[in-house]
């Protein structure tokens, strides 16, 4: 029994639909009542429609939807969207760590204003990377990207009378604007090469020679700096610290999981299919082998964002710092693609998926335990941080499987996620890589474990004071834990339907 | 088939229940412990007949228990059970060893008021535990494994008294020295791993029988460092022997032994007699089938066996202690039977395994008797006169003595002339290597004859030297009752093989125990090492004559021993004659000067080359990893820097980026042309 035998095809994007009603529904509850303080009715809302399109995505990928057990891919609307076992995939990413966000901004937001407008931003930027994920036209790439961006510059610079949080909105805004041009340019770039956006039919002129190679390079050079910008790979990452250091924290956790997520996502569909490798690598006598720019990428992404974040003294900038090293590592699933890798490609873009899913977990975790932090107003550096295992041991707990997670150490999800990926990289030849990767690693073990020492063993410079034990952030924090303590036994699913559907893409 | 032998494992998991009672509920049951380790052992001891008598039947049982690492394409990692006669044998000495020492500790331990003694009973039961699973162990591995927890619980048994001084530093220095020896032994294991893909002790895969097939060339094996298999495996033989020169105290690792000494006298009855020390050559028998196939091997393995015999006499000659003087005579009887191993004698040197754990354990149990009543005095120079005064422990200890002296009918001389009588045949069969080892391992009965009358008549005979001696402490049936029985074996244990008897009068079939090791799996039975052994015969006078000159000559040189000791120590009031032997007297005191010149390795050799490790860890490692850390740091605060927080600044190193990697990839891509 396949949801295909009884639904019609448009149902296939369920998941974008249930998230725009969402967001409208929110706009709907903030129009009747725009004074309301009823926190809990929009959080509930946000969390429910969020957690409502995961599920669905679930049972579709449980069933087979968009997979070659029922047929294969189901593409809409003339090509422009597909629904796939990747795309469905990452839509799990983006609503579970939605909803997680969701849940732990019912009491970050307690007291402030506009909250009506800031789930709304939520879900609908939730919704533009669902459609990214979805996306099999450059058009709708790009009008995907912006869905999710738009609203993020908002969110970042929702606190308006937090000067740190205007300009990072501000900031933030600019790359941002300076990278759609770039990626808007290098659509047209594509489009005059090949005279078309869909993606298959890229592949497909592209399959009968052009003699503008120079042409296609430049387009595919500003397509992928596109998503450089989303993921905060080097050197379209400057926005990232400063956005993730001045947006409230659930917003940051947000961003540095879900949105990072959805740029892998457009990225590892586009380069795929619009550009695949043993086509781009020979064409009109010269070669377009992107994945030795992602390679690239890879290392100098990894080794910068791991590098600056060994020596902040600040939290936050910390963990925005070491997203951007994390961002290297999944980089690697592109980078280890080869001509003739046959099936290690999908186990590697598969791995690389996998990674992303438990890095959800840990880093929204991560950030969420910053929001509580911040919450109980204890100050944002290392030193602050000081003694809070004996005040709030549980949350401390969950703070350490993050952090060790992070750095890759067992017995938690991050160990596992990280370990299939360098093996896939080496499976694939790449073993450089995946030597930079570990090197990488452990100097990250480095900063993460400082935040550990400061938690359990630092002494307090001043006396404590947490004031109240905010529900939901413990809520979310507890559940990002169990996720990414739970990813270790439960991996082999998780890694063998992702290396599956990634398998489809070639 | 079901049948007794499938209960083997309850023999093993017995103990080791009593460990966890004992650990776990002993301060809340009565003597600490105590009557679950008896129970335990008793059980272990009743099965352990059955089993006995099964395999006498006929009976073998070689499975795998568990498969606790699985190799994909490789090995695979196993616990398992192999009874055959040799371990059934153990099985029985063992249980029935470990059960005396259980009930003699109640006299020993409980009724003496010592503190402590759950954790006493917990370490026994462990001690137990661990040996029968090393005895039943099928494949090397799991044989190595319990090697080391024997070799973990006689350290926690030696230091048991841990607030003194001296036991600690005992307990440390046996786990040391023994760990030193089981270092090769480890390597022994991973190289029979890497070259048979196996390290089963019998059936198909069994290490032993595809040695023997790849010497024939009908199976190839995988040897290292460019050798040929029969130089590999005398390398692998000898890795492996490093554990049992260890664990087996031979020299050079001997040292630990007489300072072991150190724990409770019921846990050097169990160390000398069925656990610890007794491992090492029942491993040798235990891969007999392996060391068999390597000349070279067996020959050190003579040599090292002759010449421990010989040394560690001479060091029990001058000793003032009883137990020391027994723990230099454990040291040389082990010597025996590692030269009957080597010299060819199988079923010899088990022999004497077995009526050697029953006579040491005898003695030590009595021993600790007249530590009793001596109210822990261990010195003989104190004693004297006992005789009258603990006849049970005296008759005991005699029969004991008599046995390990050598002297006809009692056990220790039937398997010791068998162990002298191979290794003379052999010997004259050409081999001038086991000639020599059988002067060592002769000269040796001298002093064994020598050593324990002195030890006795200072002991039990003449006139008390001191006031405890003339009124000892009584000792109750738990001390007598194991006495007894062990005092009744020492004297009639031997009675299983009489090989002399069997070769002079022409009586066949009495040699029950060759017999017995006989009927097993084909490639570990007796008769199949004999085929295998590299030596051949040669006799005096047609083989009984040789028989009975051999015998001849080893109680002539017992009985001259014990006789110098009658004429020198059997009399009222004994003097020291150590002086007499000037200079070598104290050679023979500082024990030939082993633990000094083992102290200078340590501290001459080893600590000036671990200083120059330490200063290029501290220096080199260290300073690369502190160099690189900085390194680090000093990056990362350079790419902090490159964050300025000025946003024209971040679009202007953005596009110089994206430029940087348009000429880059451009360029090699052939875009430009």
């Amino acid at each position: 029994m396949t949801p295909l035998q009884t639904l019609p095809e448009w149902a296939a994007t369920a998941p974008a639909i249930v998230l725009a009603l969402t967001g409208l529904a929110l706009l709907l509850i903030d129009t009747i009542d725009p004074d309301s303080t009823n926190n809990g009715l929009l959080a509930g809302t946000a969390t429910l429609g969020a957690l409502a399109a995961g599920g669905i995505a679930a049972w579709f990928l449980i069933g087979g939807t968009g997979m070659e057990s029922t047929g294969g891919a189901i593409s809409l609307y003339g090509d422009a969207l597909v629904v796939d076992g990747m795309s469905l995939f990452f839509t799990l990413i983006f609503t579970s760590v939605t909803a997680m966000v969701t849940v732990a901004s019912y009491d970050y937001l307690a007291d402030e204003e506009y909250q009506g407008e800031f789930y709304s931003l939520v879900i609908f930027a939730a919704t533009g990377m669902t459609l990214m994920g979805m996306s099999n036209s450059l058009a709708t790439v790009f009008v995907s990207l912006e869905l999710a961006s738009l609203p993020s510059y908002a969110l970042v610079a929702f606190l308006k009378k937090d000067r740190g949080s205007i300009e990072a909105g501000l900031k933030y805004f600019l790359i941002g604007a300076l990278s759609s041009a770039v990626f808007a340019f290098g659509i047209s770039l594509v489009f005059a090469v090949t005279g078309s956006l869909v993606l298959p039919e890229v592949a497909a002129t592209l399959a009968e020679g052009t003699e503008l190679v120079g042409v296609l390079g430049l387009g595919v050079l500003m397509i992928a700096g596109g998503f450089a910008f989303k993921t905060a790979s080097v050197p379209f990452h400057f926005w990232a610290p400063e956005a993730y250091e001045g947006a409230p924290a659930p917003v940051s956790a947000f961003l540095s999981s879900a949105s990072k997520a959805a740029g892998f996502a457009v990225a590892f569909r586009v380069f795929t299919v619009a550009f695949p490798l043993e086509t781009v690598t020979a064409i009109g006598g010269g070669s377009v082998d992107w994945s030795l720019l992602f390679a690239l990428l890879a290392v100098v992404t990894m080794t910068l964002g791991n590098f600056a974040a060994a020596t902040q003294e600040n939290v936050k900038r910390m963990l925005a710092y070491s997203s951007i090293g994390h961002a290297g590592y999944a980089l690697i699933g592109l980078a280890a693609i080869t001509v003739d890798g046959g099936a290690a490609n999908g186990d590697v873009l598969g791995a690389s998926m996998a990674h992303l899913l438990v890095y959800g977990f840990m880093n929204t975790g991560a950030f969420l335990f910053i929001a509580m932090v911040e919450k109980w107003g204890l100050g944002r550096t290392f030193e602050d941080y000081n003694g809070i295992a004996s005040k709030a041991p549980i949350a401390a707990t969950a703070m350490t499987v993050f952090m060790f997670s992070l750095a890759g150490l067992p017995p938690f999800g991050g160990f596992v996620s990280k370990y299939a990926l360098f093996y896939s990289a080496i499976e694939s030849g790449f073993w450089w890589l995946a030597a930079v990767g570990a090197v990488n690693s452990a100097l990250s073990l480095f900063y993460y474990s400082r935040v550990v020492k400061a938690m359990w063993i630092e002494e307090p410079s001043k006396p404590l004071e947490i004031g109240s034990q905010p529900v939901g952030l413990y809520v979310a924090v507890i559940f990002a834990a169990v996720g990414t303590v739970l990813l270790l036994p439960g991996f082999q699913p998780v890694i063998e339907t992702a290396q599956t559907v990634a398998a489809a893409l070639f | 088939m079901a049948g007794i032998l499938d209960f083997a494992p309850a023999i093993v998991l017995l103990p080791f229940l009593s460990f966890l009672i004992a650990l776990g509920a002993g301060r809340y049951m009565p003597k600490g412990g105590a009557l679950a380790g008896i129970g335990a052992t008793a059980g272990s001891f009743v099965l352990s007949i059955a089993t006995f008598f099964a395999v006498s039947g006929g009976q073998t049982y070689n499975q795998t228990i568990y498969t606790w690492a699985e190799g994909l394409d490789a090995i695979n990692l196993t616990f398992g059970l192999l009874i055959d006669p040799l371990s059934s044998m153990m099985l029985v000495i063992v249980t029935l060893v470990a059960l005396l020492v259980h009930v003699f500790s109640l006299g020993y331990m409980n009724d003496e008021g010592e503190t402590g003694l759950p954790r006493y009973y917990a370490g026994l039961g462990l001690f137990t535990a661990s040996m029968l699973g090393f005895v039943v162990a099928d494949n090397l591995l799991m044989a190595f494994m319990f090697f080391e927890l024997v070799g973990l619980c006689s350290y926690l048994l030696i230091g048991f008294h841990f607030r003194q001084d001296g036991p600690p530093s005992a307990a440390k220095k046996a786990f040391l020295v023994t760990r030193f020896g089981d270092y090769f032994f480890l390597i022994g294991v991973v190289a029979v791993f890497a070259t048979f893909g196996s390290a089963a002790f019998a059936g198909p895969d069994a290490f032993p029988v595809l040695a023997e097939e790849a010497l024939n060339g009908e199976h190839s094996v995988n040897t290292f460092l460019g050798m040929g298999e029969q130089a590999w495996f005398t390398v692998v033989g000898l890795l492996v022997l490093g554990g049992v020169v260890g664990k087996s105290a031979q020299f050079p690792l001997h040292t630990w032994l007489p300072d072991a000494m150190e724990g409770p006298t019921p846990v050097s009855a169990l160390i000398h007699a069925a656990t610890m020390v007794a491992a090492g050559v029942y491993l040798v028998a235990r891969m007999y089938g392996f060391y068999v196939l390597t000349p070279t091997t067996l020959a050190i393995i003579a040599l090292i066996g002759g010449f421990t015999a010989l040394f560690a006499a001479t060091m029990g000659v001058v000793k003032k202690e009883i137990k020391q003087v027994l723990a230099y005579s454990t040291i040389s009887q082990y010597g025996y039977m590692m030269l009957g191993l080597g010299a060819g004698g199988y079923v010899a040197a088990t022999f004497h395994l077995m009526t050697h754990a029953f006579f040491k354990a005898l003695l030590f149990l009595g021993a600790g008797s007249v530590i009793i009543a001596m109210h822990h005095n261990e010195n003989m120079w104190d004693m004297g006169g006992l005789k009258d005064k603990m006849p049970v422990t005296y008759y005991a200890f005699l029969s004991g003595s008599l046995a390990l002296a050598g002297i006809v009918p009692f056990a220790g001389f039937w398997s010791k002339d068998e162990v002298l009588y191979e290794t003379l045949i052999h010997g004259l069969g050409g081999s001038p290597i086991l000639l020599a080892a059988y002067a060592m391992g002769l000269l040796a009965v001298f002093f064994t004859g020598f050593y324990t009358f002195r030890m006795v008549f200072l002991t039990f005979h003449g006139e008390p030297r001191s006031g405890t001696a003339r009124d000892p402490h009584g000792v109750r049936w738990n001390v007598k009752g194991p006495l007894a029985v062990l005092g009744v074996l020492a004297a009639t244990t031997g009675l299983v093989n009489m090989v002399p008897v069997e070769k002079l009068f022409g009586i066949e079939g009495i040699d029950f125990l060759h017999q017995f090791l006989d009927g097993s799996f084909s490639s570990l039975n007796a008769h199949h090492y004999a085929e295998l052994i590299p030596y051949s015969s040669g006799y005096i006078g047609g083989e009984a004559g040789t028989v009975a000159i051999g015998a001849a000559v080893s109680l002539g040189f017992a009985l001259g021993g014990a006789a110098l000791a009658h004429v020198l120590y059997n009399v009222p009031e004994p003097v020291e004659h150590t002086d007499k032997l000037g200079s070598i007297k104290t050679v023979l005191y500082n024990n030939y000067y082993q633990d000094e010149y083992q102290v200078w390795i340590a501290t001459g050799v080893v600590q000036p080359i671990s200083r120059v490790l330490d200063k290029f860890d501290q220096g080199i490692v260290d300073g690369v990893v502190n160099g690189i850390s900085s390194v680090s740091l000093f990056a990362g605060g350079r790419v902090k820097r490159i964050q300025t927080g000025v946003v024209s600044n971040y679009a202007a190193l953005l596009t110089l980026g994206l430029t940087a990697l348009l000429l880059g990839l451009g360029l090699l891509g052939g875009w430009f042309a």
